[in-house]
């Protein structure tokens, strides 16, 4: 279940989109890397870029925004992506 | 109202509230199956190409230099940046004139020593308010000039992050607005982002000035 950790996009992080129906590419101007994402995390990156957020509320915004059903799945689904992402530097928890 | 119609509408709307929960059913089958075929990623799916030098020079920047790949290494690309302490050299400054400006300098445009600092740099997000009407210079030079100390140094620093964007490009390895944006949006602490900008100059120390 989501812990209500707050999440937002790491400062000093920009990113070029392309995206298709099932996935993402990014380009990251810090790092210089380019990254792939399925189509649920591109959805988390895309909400972050958007403003800071908790767990439950993107778990809610990606269940309409994919027309998904917001079980346990899905919840943990975000929450391996928001570590990913976090891995990345992309993301970063709101202290 | 004969038992007979009663009887019939009781089983009309019988029939109606089956076939809602009969379309319900299909509408949540939808979803699910739509999730269902997420739920063959068993955990999210991200790849991170390691770029070739996409903008001619991608191992000036951080990832860059932390890969170590060599299969990358372009010899021909000179990765340059400058210590902050080179932009207020006198050197790249120039002589000061009387009205305290500085005509002669080398710093790349549209920055000038006499640049009003919060102009780029927001005075109201905690990092560090030197003053309104504060110049590059001024904050450079924070002690003799405005008097300050304990500001851990980070306007000066974040100056040369800035200047060094501007004069070296890709080659310093960070694109335009990285330093102001991540300035304005800085959540650790003033220090931390001191130290950053400090490590992010001295990558590349043996650049020669630019006069």
């Amino acid at each position: 279940m989501p812990d209500g950790k707050h999440w937002r996009v790491s400062a000093g992080v920009g990113i070029i989109w392309r995206s298709w129906d099932s996935e993402s590419v990014v380009y990251e101007s810090f790092s210089g890397d380019i990254h792939s994402f399925d189509m649920v995390t591109g959805a988390v990156l895309k909400l972050l870029v958007q403003h800071t957020q908790d767990e439950t509320t993107l778990v809610n915004s990606i269940s309409r925004t994919l027309e998904i059903e917001p079980d346990h799945s899905l919840s943990l689904f975000v929450k391996q992506s928001l570590v990913r992402l976090s891995g990345l530097g992309l993301v970063e928890c709101d202290k | 109202m004969s038992d007979d119609i009663r009887e019939s509408q009781n089983m009309s709307e019988s029939e109606e509230k089956t076939n809602l929960v009969n379309e319900d059913k299909q509408a949540a089958n939808v979803s699910r199956r739509k999730f269902a075929k997420l739920g063959l990623l068993t955990a999210p799916v991200i790849m991170t190409l390691n770029s070739r030098p996409v903008l001619g020079a991608y191992q000036c920047t951080v990832s860059g230099q932390m890969s170590g790949n060599l299969s990358n290494f372009d010899s021909t690309v000179q990765c340059a940046g400058n210590s902050e302490l080179v932009w207020m050299d006198a050197s790249v400054l120039g002589p000061q004139g009387s009205d305290g400006t500085f005509l002669a300098h080398s710093w790349p445009a549209p920055f000038t020593p006499q640049s009003i600092f919060h102009n780029y740099f927001s005075r109201f997000n905690g990092i560090f308010d030197y003053g309104e009407t504060a110049t590059f210079y001024q904050v450079m030079k924070r002690k003799q000039e405005l008097g300050i100390t304990g500001d851990n140094k980070v306007g000066r620093k974040a100056i040369g992050t800035l200047l060094n964007i501007h004069q070296y490009g890709e080659y310093f390895g960070l694109p335009v607005g990285w330093a102001e944006n991540t300035w304005n949006t800085w959540a650790g602490t003033r220090r931390e982002l001191a130290d950053f900008c400090k490590v992010l100059n001295a990558r590349f120390l043996n650049t020669p000035p630019p006069i």
